[in-house]
């Protein structure tokens, strides 16, 4: 996919992903839609930039013996979320507009 | 390849590149989690590693998120500390072809804003002086009326009064004049410091948040009536000369000093 879609994408699928409860790297990744193909690697930047945002936010909790990170959604994330849905018609249409024009 | 091996590699990598210290130990632990949860998952160290992909890939991800100016830093440089020496050099030789593009860049950016500036303050000085006119044929009416041209003093009045009205009914839009320099100024800031620090992308402006040109309707009703009131009182004035201000006996000049 496209980075620079899969990016825009990417944040609100985190963000959507965090309003359902805390979560942490490794599940982000496994719960995210097949279809966007989520690693830590790409999960990483995205996580550092909604943190810096405000949108997210972190804390480092022990659990087993380790460190682990549970992510959770600000208020702001959850403005911006809510932000997104309301864009999300947009998208849809203009998603099939570019569909009806592509198969060539 | 083991955990500990890998996450060496990341952190190489990361060093390399010129990352700060808490931000490479930062990467270091999110990626040192990722690979103890997959072993929690029952698979080996070597099968956790090895499904994270490249150390270099992990590192790139990190590095792409670098501000623009970090980033040429951390490309130029590479992972051989001899490059980097010879980037250094560079740069420090180059400085007389930079430097002064560079301080010429920055000297007309300095100048643009303090045109912009300039604009808002002119804009402001000129709807200022619409309204000290209104101050002054108040001042000009009590002189004439004690020197014994009150007709004279009448016409100065409603003419400084119909200005201090246009005076009122502009402001609003000084105001949307300013606000608008004010705009531009940080998104010139915004642009400038993109460059060094990765800032996320401002949100999308709301539509009330553009600039109006609205005038309040009690600013509106008052400029309204000053222009009308002056308008009134200079044609009444000049009433009593046969329309022609030339025959209207001058006021002697007001001495500040």
């Amino acid at each position: 996919m496209d980075s620079q879609i899969k990016r825009g994408l990417l944040e609100a699928c985190v963000l959507a992903m965090l309003s359902q409860g805390e979560s942490y790297g490794y599940r982000i990744v496994q719960d995210a839609p097949a279809a966007l193909e989520l690693s830590e690697s790409t999960l990483y930047p995205i996580l550092r930039r909604l943190l810096k945002q405000g949108l997210i936010s972190e804390s480092p909790r022990e659990q087993a013996g380790r460190i682990r990170k549970y992510y959770a959604i600000t208020d702001l994330g959850a403005e911006r979320l809510r932000a997104f849905a309301a864009d999300s018609a947009q998208i849809k249409q203009t998603l099939s507009f570019i569909d009806e024009r592509s198969d060539i | 390849m083991t955990k500990t091996e890998w996450l060496d590699a990341l952190r190489l990598e990361l060093e390399t590149a010129g990352l700060e210290r808490d931000d490479v130990a930062d990467a270091v632990a999110f990626w040192s989690e990722a690979i103890d949860d997959r072993v929690e998952d029952g698979i080996s160290d070597e099968e956790a590693v090895l499904s994270l992909g490249d150390a270099a890939e992990a590192a790139r991800s990190v590095v792409e998120e670098l501000p623009v100016a970090s980033r040429m830093v951390a490309r130029a440089s590479g992972d051989n500390p001899a490059a980097r020496l010879v980037t250094i050099a560079l740069l420090v030789l180059g400085f007389p072809l930079w430097g002064s593009l560079v301080l010429a860049a920055g000297a007309v950016l300095l100048a643009l804003f303090i045109a912009i500036f300039a604009l808002a303050v002119s804009a402001w000085v000129v709807d200022g002086s619409f309204l000290l006119a209104g101050i002054a044929g108040v001042v000009v009416l009590i002189q004439g009326f004690a020197t014994g041209l009150p007709w004279s003093g009448l016409f100065q009045f409603g003419c400084g009064i119909a200005m201090a009205g246009v005076g009122l009914l502009l402001a609003p839009f000084m105001a949307g004049v300013t606000q608008w320099a004010a705009g531009i100024m940080v998104m010139l800031a915004r642009k400038v410091s993109s460059l060094f620090v990765r800032r996320p992308a401002p949100p999308s402006q709301e539509p009330g948040k553009r600039v109006q040109f609205q005038c309040p309707r009690p600013i509106l009703w008052v400029g309204v009536t000053l222009v009308v009131v002056g308008a009134v009182s200079a044609l009444v004035a000049l009433s009593t000369c046969g329309f022609n201000p030339e025959s209207l006996p001058q006021l002697p000049p007001i001495c500040l000093f």
